[in-house]
């Protein structure tokens, strides 16, 4: 059966989100028929598969399961099996707004250029908008994800090919490029888009309607290992197209390296000092006192210093670990 | 060591950089199957070693001409899988040993190895998916390796010559193996590496894309969408792999 859009969906351990993110899938303004489900289970060993199955009678299912892989690797995997027109790709710890599939279908009949992919909106639930390191990783460090100066429709560029809120056509993938496997965590979306834009001139629409809300509160230690894959990541994204100039400007690659000279001597000590000033602050408005101002101020730097630390923590590691040849080459 | 016995034909050009005597030996590794090797060479010169090579001619001829020469002097039937070898690929080691295991396991009857992603891709498709032993699929490329096992022989060979360079083959191949439900799949377990020459390098491009339309339109064929879509793919976790239909909830 074709499909209009399938939704791929990579998940890897976290079975009480997924169970959320279905059921919002289940629950969409277009009719059932028109959309496919595919969860690709990247070698998950929770209940994964039992929350799948207890879905399956509201919402139809397609559901693989791979040795844990990667998110490059799952992605690829959703995408074959995937039969509709265009592919979205989620994230299981967002929830869908119930016209998030009919906005990304809307949004490709307005923009029916072959090469144009639409973003769609991640908000940030409410009851996490106060954390301070969501905010810091949402609103004033967008290390997360961050709308700030766009606006509905605008046309952007590959920079904006963000996994987990972004659709396209399933052609464009399989004629001009898949995710590289190398990229087991972070940047496996931008790299793609990257090339992408270099082989087809990929343009991404922002189309402010599709909304998800991601609902996992990312705790101080998850980001700063996530900090690390992601600088693995970056450094593998310079190696593979050979340090490109474009690449270095976005990966901001001289601070990059100076952080690795300036930051990566102080990681231990670094992440120390957030971790204690963010218990802190967490202890006060546990005891309802008011924040001090500065406290705050201080927090973020703390935040910037660890999160930089983290990252050039990671590139440290990938710099001295052997690169897998993985460029894909194009006949 | 079984009595089940492989052929592996290829076709070497002994004038550009080529791996047909590492593909050579790393076949004769295998231990579980009897394997015979029919290598053809093009070219001046000659390999280090041409201990499987049957005949070597200096002239430019048609692959699937000499292919469909090499099918015919052995009794293919008595040959459980056929295997056809381009020159310029690097295949991992135990190859025919690990891959036909999978092959077996699955029943697939025509089959090829996916391809790593530092490989030239024609069709992304076919690139390697980590974490997956193999996939059951409505598409096999003809090349650079392909596995026929011996049910599908007659129905597939010898290589229809109006495919040029084989082009075309691939899309029409799944329409006959369909009316007699064989299954085709392909091996990302064992994927070999095709990076040494680049494709499409020693003819024309245009004129084989133009030759595969006019086969295409004489014969019954599939499309991309059908094509590149993956019917069931399987875990390389054994342990948590579902029964077949218990997959789509």
């Amino acid at each position: 059966m074709a499909f209009k859009l399938s939704v791929v969906l990579t998940t890897y351990n976290r079975a009480s989100f997924l169970a959320k993110a279905l059921i919002s899938l289940a629950n969409q303004t277009v009719d059932n028929e028109e959309y496919e489900v595919i969860v690709i289970d990247d070698g998950s060993s929770d209940n994964t598969l039992e929350i799948v199955k207890s879905i399956g009678p509201i919402l139809p299912i397609k559901y693989s399961y791979q040795q844990n892989s990667g998110l490059a690797s799952a992605k690829n995997h959703g995408l074959f099996l995937a039969s509709g027109d265009i592919v979205l790709f989620l994230d299981d710890d967002d929830i869908s707004d119930p016209n998030l599939i009919e906005q990304h279908l809307l949004a490709h009949s307005a923009n029916q250029n072959p090469n144009t992919a639409i973003l769609g909106k991640t908000n940030i639930a409410s009851s996490l908008q106060t954390d301070s390191l969501m905010h810091y990783v949402t609103q004033k460090d967008p290390m997360l994800f961050c709308y700030q100066g766009i606006h509905h429709r605008d046309v952007l560029n590959y920079e904006y090919f963000w996994g987990g809120r972004t659709s396209c056509k399933r052609e464009l993938l399989l004629k001009e490029g898949v995710f590289n496997p190398v990229f087991r965590f972070g940047y496996e979306d931008i790299e793609l888009g990257y090339r992408l834009n270099q082989r087809v001139g990929l343009q991404v629409v922002f189309w402010e309607p599709a909304v998800n809300t991601m609902i996992r509160q990312i705790d101080l230690a998850s980001f700063i290992k996530r900090c690390q894959r992601q600088g693995e990541s970056a450094w593998r994204f310079l190696e593979i197209h050979n340090m490109d100039g474009e690449i270095e400007r976005y990966l901001n690659c001289n601070n990059l390296l100076k952080d690795l000279e300036i930051l990566d001597p102080a990681y231990e000590s670094s992440i120390l000092s957030a971790s204690k000033l963010e218990a802190s602050i967490r202890t006060a408005i546990a005891m309802s006192y008011e924040v001090p101002d500065d406290w705050q101020r201080a927090m973020e730097s703390a935040y910037y210093r660890a999160f930089r630390a983290a990252m050039s923590r990671g590139v440290k590691t990938a710099m001295k670990t052997p690169s897998p040849s993985s460029s894909t080459k194009t006949s | 060591m079984s009595d089940k016995k492989v052929l592996t034909i290829g076709v070497a050009l002994s004038d550009k950089p080529n791996h047909a005597v590492s593909i050579m030996d790393g076949l004769a590794s295998s231990r579980e199957w009897q394997l015979d090797q029919k290598w053809h060479i093009i070219g001046k010169n000659i390999l280090p070693r041409m201990d499987h090579v049957v005949c070597h001619s200096l002239d430019k001829e048609e692959k699937f001409k000499i292919l469909n020469r090499l099918i015919k002097e052995v009794t293919l039937a008595s040959y459980e899988y056929l295997f056809v070898f381009d020159d310029d690929i690097q295949i991992p080691p135990n190859f025919i040993d690990q891959y036909l295991q999978i092959v077996e396991k699955r029943g697939y009857a025509l089959s090829q190895p996916a391809r790593t992603h530092a490989s030239y891709i024609d069709h992304y498709f076919v690139s390697q998916l980590l974490g997956i032993e193999s996939r059951q699929t409505n598409f096999v490329e003809i090349g650079p390796v392909t596995c026929i096992h011996n049910s599908a022989y007659h129905l597939l060979l010898p290589f229809d010559l109006r495919a040029p360079m084989g082009w075309g083959l691939d899309f029409h191949w799944p329409t006959i193996l369909c009316q007699h439900n064989l299954k085709m799949g392909i091996i990302d377990q064992i994927p070999i590496e095709h990076s040494l020459r680049k494709p499409v390098t020693y003819y024309n491009y245009q004129d084989t894309e133009s030759g595969m339309q006019s086969f295409l339109e004489q014969v019954p064929h599939i499309n991309h969408h059908e094509a590149f879509t993956a019917i069931e793919t399987y875990s390389l976790a054994e342990s948590l792999e579902r029964k077949p239909g218990e997959r789509t909830f």
